[in-house]
């Protein structure tokens, strides 16, 4: 049991210490909630974020594809159709045929029903323009192709389609001409390239997309959609793979390549990432404020709830402790009483015992002669001091034995209000020497209390006495009764210095006592704790704010 | 007062006096007590025994009468209450005394309901103990209506 209540104090001591224990705990709760229910939550959420991201680039880049696809075709089908055409003419006609104006220009008539056709040249093997319709047939009727590059192509391979280029005509153009099956003459035409640019427009790239082509040498053949004349190296890095279909993603754009014209020129799509991830980013930012916003709840209602928490276990911590604290003192003077009174008893007999000696020398010496026993008033004296201090050790032992007396003793119904001021009446002699003043405030009509009145009266006293001691000199001491619910509170305020944390501690021990010898024995406030203790009440001393100190005497009503 | 009190009966108890004041028993296990006591009580002129234990103090009982007796609740043999009951049922007219050096207060209100008359604690003076003897020994007497001596003065 003292082992037990040794570590409960060790305890105690530890938690008061270090007041900032309950704050640890609760940031530590708080941490542990907001670990197992926010992370987990943000991790969902980015992961989630994450994939939903990648599929959507995914989707992206897929439709992108398809989208350089669909136009490869178109625009390789209008090339075809292109060089198809003038085939089909070279095949059909004769040299003698087409040479002859009238003959071409009602050719040019029928085939540029489109309009993407801009002239219609007959050449001969060595270069000549042989017919030629068209805008510029002053600038080009001396015109020998012989030296020029797609000359010599289509003379070797029976067909050509030239890069885009702007010629002597300052407009971007290109040229598609076909040589007859025998090689021996040439049907050119010029063809718009601005066909392509609407038929890239019409490709739906979405805002800060782009749409063109560009040959091997990485030279647009249609001006970019955006407006740029040339391509950033960064673009052209993009675009490494020239050869074969490719869907690229960089940190900006979404890259769709597609050779077409078999591999001569690459059509390019583009499309901007942030643009297109517009409704993406949208909806991640709803719901990252979803997330905070539960965050945010969770963080608040964790905290309140863990604060309400731990404020209730250190409540019940700090109870548990003033109880076991209680208990402690009333197991000690249980104790106490128990020692007191088998030591008292122990010491009783011997007193008796050298009481009788002393009586029976006092009997003796009656039978003396006082004229001749010489040291005879000496002796009366000795066994009369002798008899004194027995009685003043039987006081002792006598108010030792108090704490064991159990309390069969009389118990009757009183007026607590009266039993106080009488009490303090007996005090007031003294008060008023020490000038201290006596003031009550008293309630009427207090509950009634059946009690042993003179035990509880020597417990007054006692408080009483200690408060004029504390005071000394010139002060105040301020009486009150009240109910409190099944008790009746007696409360002792003095204007004394208060008592110190040693005094708070070991105020009710046995023997503890400020006091010079002569004035005190230490016993009183402990034989005054075991006195109520008896009566069912309790008995408490705390220091005011005001200053002095407050002596609680509290009884069960009844 | 104690000077008159013990000249007085001093002159009452020496051999020339045949009539005893009163008989009284005193039960005590320290024998030292008791003989000390019994000088003294005898010197005051009173005729007196004493026992060491709670069978001694019954078997003097059940042999004679006593006026008086001064009873210990720690006893060798028995405890002081069952030895008091044990007394009140031999001899009813008895005073009984309670002196102990225990504290308990039960245990002097069950003495007193068992019908010893006073109870006194260790350390007692001698004056007040004899006082006390003589007023339990007079309402004795008194009750066996021949009452010896008047300690009112």
């Amino acid at each position: 049991m003292k082992i037990h209540s040794g570590t409960v104090s060790l305890k105690t001591l530890e938690l008061k210490s270090s007041g900032s224990y309950y704050a640890r705990q609760k940031q530590l709760f708080v941490l542990v909630v907001i670990i197992v229910s926010v992370v987990p939550l943000v991790i969902i959420s980015l992961t989630a974020s994450h994939y939903y991201k990648k599929s959507w680039l995914e989707k992206t880049a897929l439709e992108l594809s398809g989208l350089a696809g669909s136009r490869k075709e178109i625009i390789d089908l209008f090339l075809e159709n292109q060089e198809n055409l003038l085939s089909g003419f070279a095949k059909l006609y004769s040299l003698e045929d087409l040479r002859v104006q009238g003959n071409l220009e009602k050719l040019f008539r029928a085939m540029n029903r489109s309009g993407v056709i801009v002239d219609l040249g007959v050449i001969d093997q060595h270069g000549r323009h042989l017919a030629y319709v068209g805008p510029y047939k002053r600038q080009l009727a001396d015109k020998n192709y012989a030296g020029a590059e797609w000359f010599a192509e289509v003379m070797r391979s029976g067909r050509y389609v030239s890069d885009v280029f702007s010629g002597y005509r300052n407009e971007p153009h290109f040229v598609a001409a076909v040589t007859d099956p025998a090689r021996t003459w040439i049907v050119r035409a010029t063809i718009n390239s601005e066909l392509f640019h609407s038929l890239l427009a019409s490709a739906e790239v979405g805002p800060g997309g782009d749409a063109y082509i560009i040959n091997r040498a990485g030279e647009l053949q249609t001006p970019s959609l955006l407006g740029g004349g040339t391509l950033s190296a960064g673009e052209l890095a993009a675009l490494e793979s020239k050869d074969r279909s490719s869907v690229r993603v960089t940190d900006n754009y979404i890259y769709a390549t597609v050779p077409i014209k078999k591999g001569d020129w690459i059509l390019v799509l583009k499309t901007d990432i942030n643009t297109s991830l517009a409704e993406f980013y949208m909806a991640r930012k709803r719901d990252m404020l979803i997330i905070a916003g539960a965050s945010l709840i969770i963080l608040t209602v964790v905290t309140l709830l863990v604060r309400s928490m731990v404020n209730k276990i250190e409540e019940a911590d700090r109870k548990r402790m003033s109880l076991n604290n209680r208990m402690r003192q009333v197991e000690k003077m249980a104790l106490i009483g128990r020692l007191a009174a088998s030591v008292a008893h122990e010491i009783n007999n011997p007193l008796q015992m050298i009481s009788n000696q002393a009586g029976w020398i006092d009997d003796l010496l009656d039978d003396e002669d006082d004229k001749h026993l010489k040291n005879y008033d000496e002796y009366r004296n000795s066994t009369k001091k002798i008899r004194g201090n027995v009685k003043r050790a039987g006081e002792i032992t006598h108010r030792l034995l108090g704490f064991s007396r159990s309390n069969d003793s009389e118990r009757k119904e009183i007026d607590l209000n009266r039993l106080v001021e009488d009490t303090a009446s007996l005090l007031a002699n003294e008060a008023r020497a020490h000038r201290i003043t006596l003031e009550y405030f008293f309630k009427q009509g207090l509950a009634h209390v059946v009690t042993d009145a003179s035990q509880l009266q020597q417990v007054f006293l006692n408080i009483l006495n200690n408060a004029i001691d504390a005071i000394g000199q010139d002060g105040v001491i301020s009486i009150s009764t009240r109910d409190n619910g099944g008790h009746v509170v007696a409360e002792f305020v003095d204007s004394g210095p208060g008592l110190s944390p040693d005094s708070i501690k070991k105020l009710f021990d046995p023997f503890y006592t400020t006091k010079t010898p002569e004035k005190g024995t230490g016993l009183g406030l402990s034989i005054s704790f075991s006195i109520m203790q008896r009566l069912g009440g309790d008995l408490k001393a705390e220091n005011r704010k005001e200053g002095g100190s407050m002596f609680t005497v509290m009884l069960p009503a009844n | 007062m104690y000077g008159i009190m013990s000249n007085q009966l001093a002159s009452a108890g020496t051999d020339d006096s045949p009539v005893p004041l009163c008989s009284v028993l005193v039960v005590d296990d320290e024998e030292e007590f008791i003989h000390t006591l019994l000088k003294r009580l005898r010197r005051r002129g009173l005729e007196c025994e004493g026992v060491f234990s709670g069978e001694d103090a019954i078997s003097r009982i059940r042999a004679r009468e006593f006026d008086v007796v001064l009873l210990d609740m720690k006893l060798p043999d028995m405890d002081g209450n069952s030895t008091l009951v044990e007394i009140m049922t031999i001899r009813p007219d008895t005073r009984v005394i309670i002196l102990t050096g225990h504290a308990s207060v039960n245990e002097g209100i069950e003495g007193m309901k068992n019908g010893a008359v006073d109870y006194l604690m260790k350390p007692v003076e001698f004056e007040s103990l004899f006082e006390k003897l003589l007023v339990a020994a007079n309402k004795t007497r008194y009750l066996k209506s021949s009452p010896v001596i008047d300690t009112r003065k």
